[in-house]
């Protein structure tokens, strides 16, 4: 089993993920609603894999992965973002994002990220 | 400051603006692959007010409202109403430089040039944030073309838009910035009341989804 946290502004995007995310794999689940909140928790919680979005009020998910990669250079971070421009997902990449899915998020793509993150991590599920 | 409160429970209001962040950000993607402009997005604001509040919150929210540009365009579908882009002064201009001089640019007037470009980034934004928002609660919309307005005709047109005061407005807000041009655009997409019902149950469907 993995610690995942969900860091998004919006309820329904943070359900739309939780809804992607495997029930039978043990998996503990936490989330957030804005960018400071999910800093405070992922230093708290430690996860394994953070889905992180990008266009959020007062601190922005970019904010946030270059704050978080600085303190924990480890840390993987699925961005989960509307804003798809090239530009955006290269400043993403460049301060360290795993990976970058578009929303409205598909499961067969969360999941497939997520295993790709557990993989790295060698967390083991199930 | 509206009754969206009345009219649409939170999760409902919150399932709008997710899917206009998702429509905004497609907006965007378009915008950047078609002219190369990078732009930073705002969350989205949603309400739904009365059609005379309308324009009040339009102009507060835009310094200078006598002398901007707007693009208006039509769209019509189970989801029906006006997307509006405004230009705040002297932001058309910022953005010529989009123009390369060597396609002939420097032959039209400057005016004409401004006008041509607001409409054509206008274009691009309306058409990939409907087109999408439309595609998410299974929709499909036509549009009329976007139309043109300077300075005076656009308080006439704003009052004629949104002049029936009796019924209520789902008002949707972005702010578009260009960072290289350092200009900004203001989106407003605005549906009335009969759409309502139509779109909550749409709403529900995309919720479905996840639950």
């Amino acid at each position: 089993m993995a610690k995942i946290l969900i860091v998004d502004d919006s309820i329904v995007a943070r359900m739309s993920v939780k809804a992607c995310i495997p029930k039978d794999q043990g998996h503990e689940l936490a989330e957030a609603g804005d960018g400071a909140k999910g800093l405070a928790l992922f230093r708290s919680l430690k996860p394994d894999v953070t889905f992180l979005d990008l266009t959020m009020p007062d601190k922005n998910g970019l904010e946030v992965l270059e704050e978080l990669r600085l303190d924990f250079p480890t840390a993987v971070i699925v961005i989960l973002s509307a804003d798809i421009q090239k530009q955006t997902q290269e400043k993403a990449r460049l301060l360290g994002a795993f990976s970058i899915i578009k929303k409205p998020p598909v499961k067969e793509v969360v999941q497939a990220e997520l295993a790709k993150a557990l993989a790295l991590l060698g967390v083991s599920y199930g | 400051m509206g009754d969206c409160e009345e009219l649409l429970t939170p999760l409902q209001k919150d399932v709008l603006q997710e899917i206009m962040n998702i429509s905004f950000g497609q907006a965007a993607a378009d915008l950047s692959e078609v002219v190369n402009l990078y732009v930073t997005l705002t969350v989205p604001y949603i309400d739904l007010l009365r059609f005379d509040g309308i324009l009040p919150l339009i102009t507060k929210d835009i310094a200078g409202a006598n002398d901007m540009g707007m693009v208006k365009q039509f769209f019509s579908g189970k989801f029906t109403g006006s997307s509006v882009l405004i230009f705040p002064h002297g932001e058309g201009k910022k953005l010529l430089r989009l123009f390369d001089a060597t396609a002939g640019a420097s032959d039209y007037d400057v005016d004409v040039l401004e006008k041509e470009i607001l409409i054509e980034i206008s274009n691009i934004i309306m058409g990939a944030c409907i087109s999408k928002i439309a595609e998410l609660v299974k929709d499909v919309v036509s549009y009329s073309p976007p139309r043109y307005y300077a300075q005076d005709q656009i308080h006439n047109a704003l009052s004629e838009a949104f002049a029936d005061k009796e019924s209520f407005a789902i008002f949707f807000k972005t702010v578009f910035h260009f960072k290289e041009f350092d200009a900004s655009g203001f989106l407003f997409l605005i549906s009335d009341e009969s759409t309502l019902e139509w779109l909550k149950t749409a709403i529900e469907d995309y919720l479905r989804q996840y639950t």
